[in-house]
């Protein structure tokens, strides 16, 4: 080869390199002096770009004049977007935030900013959600068809219309948030960032690891999670592919933690680390607790409490604290108020919880600058009331809470749940009807299925999630605590000896139709995200054999009372092998600790007693 | 078992796999000609997944069995995302001879819990032959791991998604493959040493199906046998002609058959009644308007070939009239239902009438899990661990839908030797039965800790699980 022959031969391997990448150019552009914040929306912008184009891109603070460039923050924190709009920017507030393309000379730009850096991230997460990439709470989905390439005419301006959008988390059961790893709740608080959830409500309680204080010479010495007990996974447990080789069912930052100032320290470690990484996401950090709620060793400073003897905690009623009692009391929550702001001194508010039947305001008493501000939010349960561990949720009885929130001058809204991964769809609407009111479940469903799972799905899974509704209004109706867990949810059913009830049948029904609608759904989703409705298709079967369960317990208790011994060992054969069946759907599709914790519990609580009385039954 | 037929099992042997391996090998799916039996002696009773452990180790994710030829016992995993590997680990002390690594791409769509590292391998102590829906068949030297020759074939496809998971089987030089789709399904012949094809024959009128072929001869006439959608069917193994064909079977056969003597046993359970052909299913499924008619949309791309040409009205949507044969083919528009039945091998043409011997109609079978002869007693286990037991000669009940106690489901078949059968359910329970009466005798009920989809496989006194992510040899040997 001569000479002149090479350098052309290798410039035609480099342009015809350079045709097959075929990505677009992109500079993103921060001001010099970015909040962490406005660098971490330059970030998310740079990888939507990357992953959905191919994009070879470029971040810097300095404006280069490229054909597409993407300009991130507000005219106060970056001189591009200043010198670019000027008066043009328009007048938003703190959360409110933009995406805006403008045509210059040099080609198109984008700007992608806020009122504050969070809002600055929420527009880059705006800007993802605008070319189809959806936020699950436990990953992002990028679009099934991979849509066109263009900056231009995208114009977006929001407003949020409840200030407040918080999240409630730890809680207290095997089947809540308390079985939530540091980097479990990690994963889902940049979810919800990118949800635009603003803030997050630990809600703690009494008896567990996250407080320590000591008052009138006692000091607290119970710091457990799950209320003190322990759950066994190996050997004879249904579902247990979910656990590994684990022996015992464990939250994994105090696997290790095995005494009181182990499993403190482990516990402010968690504790610590959502509130860094909560704030670091700009949202604010409340804690909640019920300041009635006592670790049972300081039970001997109210005189004539009575407890049973395996307590770990008890609580006063508000109605039953005497005038001798409130001194002791004020003097008491002031000991543990204090010991909250001495652990945890950064903290953005403190919220009473009262564990009352009836859905009550959260009041946060947070600061905002140099002032305590009270905020007003409505807690929503949107999924199942009192816990119950069944997948529960009814979209259009969330969109009249929402509204209703608004109307009665709510600050915002504090979104509780029982089992998470239910909840993509319930926290999608919270997430968009936050900045618009016209934001229905309807286009709920559809917004969030179709751009990942391709058309046709939305369809089935609107409908599955009418069956559901209905299901689960029943379950509110007749039995809201039919499936909240504690150690006689199952056998409470042997002994009863009363028939079964009706409603069971048609709950039963409910929750079949809405799984088949999830598995046709899952069947048309060839290449999209499967994994979404399979976990739903899962916890609806996981409900079913539920109440087959149930079912086959009662008639098996009855058959019992009647010294039936074949109808007895038939039924408990049943209820075995639908408990087995119910938590192997689970084991199919767990998707984080607490989902596990239910399998854990329910092992512990249905399906080893009930094969303990089949045995029983054996000749 | 009787000795004749154990001597039988030992001289097929010999001659189906040459000198490098002995009659304890267990060289494919289900063992010496899939039948689920080894002639080890001295198999533990009681094991777990910390007793009598003589070696383990890590694969990756799969479900295909482990086989062993020469000593050596290899096996497959998903190593990585986009990684298949094949192993191969010394059968007595576990030590890895050699890995194979393939990058596979972009997967294809399957449906939990199927795996992608699916297929059983077949060795013949010369080579191992290994399945993967990207790469087609492949052979690597037994010894070395080295590549001898791919045969690429196309990908698979399933109206339902399940994905791929047939098992090759080597015969007298030759590699077998039956593809049972719901697209294009075939059976084909490979020379085992160059990966040559020697013979392709459509299977036109079956749908997607995975039952490994077996070989059955009877007065000379050695058959490949295959069980399919509607049809049980023998082929001349040295063309690939069809020779009989039995049609006693059911909608979706995913058992293998099971040859004693000149007799085929099949156990099989397919969704619904007799009247459920592959239409109900698909309107249930597949419709997701529900709106009584299948549009184009709402079938996967790689149907809609088949779908055009039975769109005779051309509305891009099938009715209920259109849909019918569509893709199940005129000719075999059979149900579902339970059966299991008994045929004698050898036979020509249509032997529905002439070669059953004996097919009853009860719920004991599996959708998944192929039956065992042992001892001539044919023994079955589904879900919920139901196991049944039938005389092989009549099929008189011995026994009917006992609870073993270990639930859940079952993915592995039955296997059996020493007098013991060992049913092993996807929650990681062994149960070992007394096969040696006719009464259900349960010895013990062994812990591996781990899940287990793929049928164990017995060789030299061993026992292999291969659980989701390794696998585990257990054997008296172990201290």
């Amino acid at each position: 080869m001569n000479k002149l022959a090479r350098p052309t031969l290798l410039l035609a391997l480099c342009l015809a390199t350079t045709a097959v990448a075929a990505g677009p150019v992109i500079s993103i552009v921060s001001g010099p002096k970015a909040a962490k914040l406005e660098q971490m929306a330059a970030e998310e912008v740079a990888s939507q770009m990357t992953s959905l184009f191919g994009a070879k891109v470029k971040t810097t603070t300095k404006l280069e004049h490229t054909a597409n460039v993407v300009l991130i923050g507000n005219p106060k924190t970056n001189p591009a977007i200043a010198e670019l709009m000027g008066d043009n920017w328009p007048d938003l507030g703190d959360q409110g935030h933009l995406l805006k393309s403008i045509k210059t000379e040099h080609g198109i730009v984008l700007v992608v900013g806020g009122g504050s850096p969070v809002a600055t991230y929420w527009a880059a997460a705006e800007l993802g959600h605008h070319f189809g990439i959806r936020r699950l709470l436990h990953r992002d989905f990028p679009p099934l068809i991979q849509p066109k390439f263009s900056l231009a005419e995208i114009n977006v301006q929001l407003e949020p219309n409840l200030e407040i959008r918080a999240w409630r988390t730890i809680g207290a059961g095997p089947d809540s948030q308390e079985s939530w790893s540091l980097a479990e709740h990690k994963l889902r608080l940049r979810q919800l960032a990118k949800l635009k959830f603003n803030c997050i409500v630990l809600s703690l309680h009494a008896w567990q690891p996250f407080t320590h204080f000591e008052h009138g010479g006692i000091k607290k010495r119970t710091g457990v999670l799950w209320h003190g007990k322990t759950f066994r996974v190996d050997g004879e447990t249904a579902g247990r592919a979910a656990f590994g080789r684990d022996r015992i069912f464990n939250n994994p930052d105090f696997k290790n933690a095995k005494t009181y100032q182990q499993r403190h320290e482990a516990g402010v470690k968690l504790v610590q680390g959502i509130m860094t990484e909560a704030r670091s996401l700009g949202m604010r950090v409340v804690l909640e607790i019920n300041t009635m709620e006592f670790p049972i060793e300081f039970a001997p400073i109210f005189n004539g409490i009575e407890n049973p003897a395996d307590a770990i905690s008890f609580s006063l009623k508000i109605g039953g604290v005497t005038k001798p009692m409130r001194e002791v009391l004020g003097a008491l929550v002031e000991t543990r108020m204090e010991s909250l702001r001495d652990l945890y001194p950064d903290v953005g508010g403190i919220a009473q919880r009262l564990d009352t039947p009836r859905q009550l305001d959260t009041f946060i008493m947070a600061k905002n600058g140099p002032k305590m501000v009270r905020y007003r939010c409505k807690p929503l349960e949107i999924g199942n009331r009192i816990g119950n561990v069944l997948p529960q949720f009814d979209l259009d009885a969330l969109h009249k809470a929402t509204q209703q929130a608004r109307e009665n001058n709510r600050n915002g809204f504090v979104a509780v749940c029982r089992l998470a991964d239910d909840m993509n769809t319930p926290v999608f609407y919270l997430s968009r009807a936050g900045f618009d009111i016209k934001f229905t479940p309807k286009k709920a469903v559809d917004a969030l299925v179709t751009p990942i799972s391709g058309a046709g799905v939305g369809g089935r899974i609107a409908i599955g999630f009418d069956h559901l509704a209905k299901a689960g209004a029943l379950v509110d109706k007749h039995g809201p605590k039919i499936a909240t867990l504690h150690p006689e949810v199952i056998m409470q059913h042997y002994t009863l000896n009363e028939p079964v009830p009706e409603w069971w049948a048609e709950a039963k029904g409910g929750f079949a139709m809405a799984m088949n609608e999830m598995y046709r759904a899952n069947t048309r989703a060839r290449g999209g995200a499967r994994e979404y409705s399979l976990y739903l298709a899962k916890r609806f079967e996981f409900a079913l054999h539920y109440f087959t369960c149930l079912e086959a317990t009662r008639l098996a208790g009855i058959a019992k009372a009647k010294n039936d011994k074949e109808a007895q060992a038939e039924q408990l054969d049943k209820a075995v092998e639908a408990m087995h069946n119910a938590l192997g759907a689970m084991a199919d599709v767990d998707r984080n600790n607490a989902d596990r914790g239910l399998i854990a519990a329910l092992n512990e609580y249905g399906f080893r007693p009930l094969l303990r009385e089949l045995e029983k039954t054996d000749p | 078992m009787p000795r004749n037929i154990l001597f039988k099992l030992i001289a097929t042997t010999a001659i189906l796999y040459g000198g490098a391996m002995s009659a304890e090998d267990w060289p494919q799916f289900r063992g010496l000609n899939s039948s689920g039996i080894s002639s080890s002696r001295n198999l533990p009773v009681k094991f777990s997944h910390e007793d009598k452990v003589l070696w383990r180790a890590k694969l990756g994710d799969g479900i295909g069995s482990a086989v062993i030829a020469g000593g050596r016992v290899f096996n497959t995993g998903m190593t990585d995302k986009e990684v298949f590997t094949v192993f191969c680990h010394d059968a007595k002390t576990g030590r890895e001879f050699w890995r194979k690594n393939f990058p596979t791409g972009k997967l294809a769509r399957i449906t939990p819990p199927n795996s992608h590292a699916s297929s059983t391998p077949a060795a013949d102590g010369k080579r191992v032959y290994v399945y993967f829906s990207m790469l087609g068949l492949v052979a690597l030297d037994a010894k070395t791991g080295d590549q001898v020759w791919q045969h690429k074939l196309p990908l698979p496809a399933y109206l339902m998604d399940w994905g791929a998971g047939a098992s090759p089987v080597v015969y007298k030089d030759r590699v077998y493959f039956c593809q049972d789709d719901d697209l294009a399904s075939y059976v084909m012949a490979l020379d085992a040493k160059t990966g040559k094809p020697v013979w392709r024959t459509a299977r036109e009128d079956m749908l997607a199906g995975y039952a490994t072929p077996v070989i059955c001869t009877v007065n000379n006439q050695t058959d490949l046998v295959v069980a399919g959608s509607g049809k049980l069917k023998g082929y001349d193994p040295e063309t690939g002609a069809e020779r009989w064909t039995c049609n006693t079977l059911l909608r979706t056969i995913m058992t293998s058959p099971v040859v004693v003597g000149d007799t085929i046993y099949m156990a099989v359970q397919s969704y619904g009644d007799r009247q459920r052909t592959l239409k109900f299913a698909l309107l249930q499924w597949l419709d997701t308007n529900q709106d009584g008619r299948l549009e184009r949309a709402e079938t996967p791309k790689e149907f809609h070939v088949k779908f055009d040409r039975s769109d005779t009205n051309k509305d891009k949507a099938l009715d209920a009239k259109e849909i019918e044969t569509a893709f199940q083919h005129p000719n075999n528009m059979v149900g579902g239902g339970n059966t299991i039945q008994a045929v004698r091998g050898g036979g020509r043409g249509d032997v529905t009438r002439t070669h059953v011997r004996w097919n009853i109609d009860n719920k004991a079978p599996s959708n998944l899990a192929s039956p065992l002869v042992f001892n001539d007693r044919l023994y079955v286990v589904k879900s919920g661990g139901l196991s049944s037991c039938f005389d092989a000669a009549n099929g008189k009940t011995h026994w009917d839908r006992t609870r073993l106690r270990a639930y859940g489901d079952y993915y592995a078949s039955p296997i059996a030797a020493d007098n013991k059968v060992f049913i092993t359910s996807r929650n990681g329970f062994v149960i070992v039965l007394d096969g040696g009466g006719s009464e259900l005798k349960i010895l013990a009920k062994n812990d591996m800790d781990e899940e287990i989809l793929a049928t164990p496989s017995i060789a030299d006194s061993r026992l292999f699980f291969r659980t989701r992510t390794g696998i585990i040899c257990v054997s008296n040997e172990a201290k």
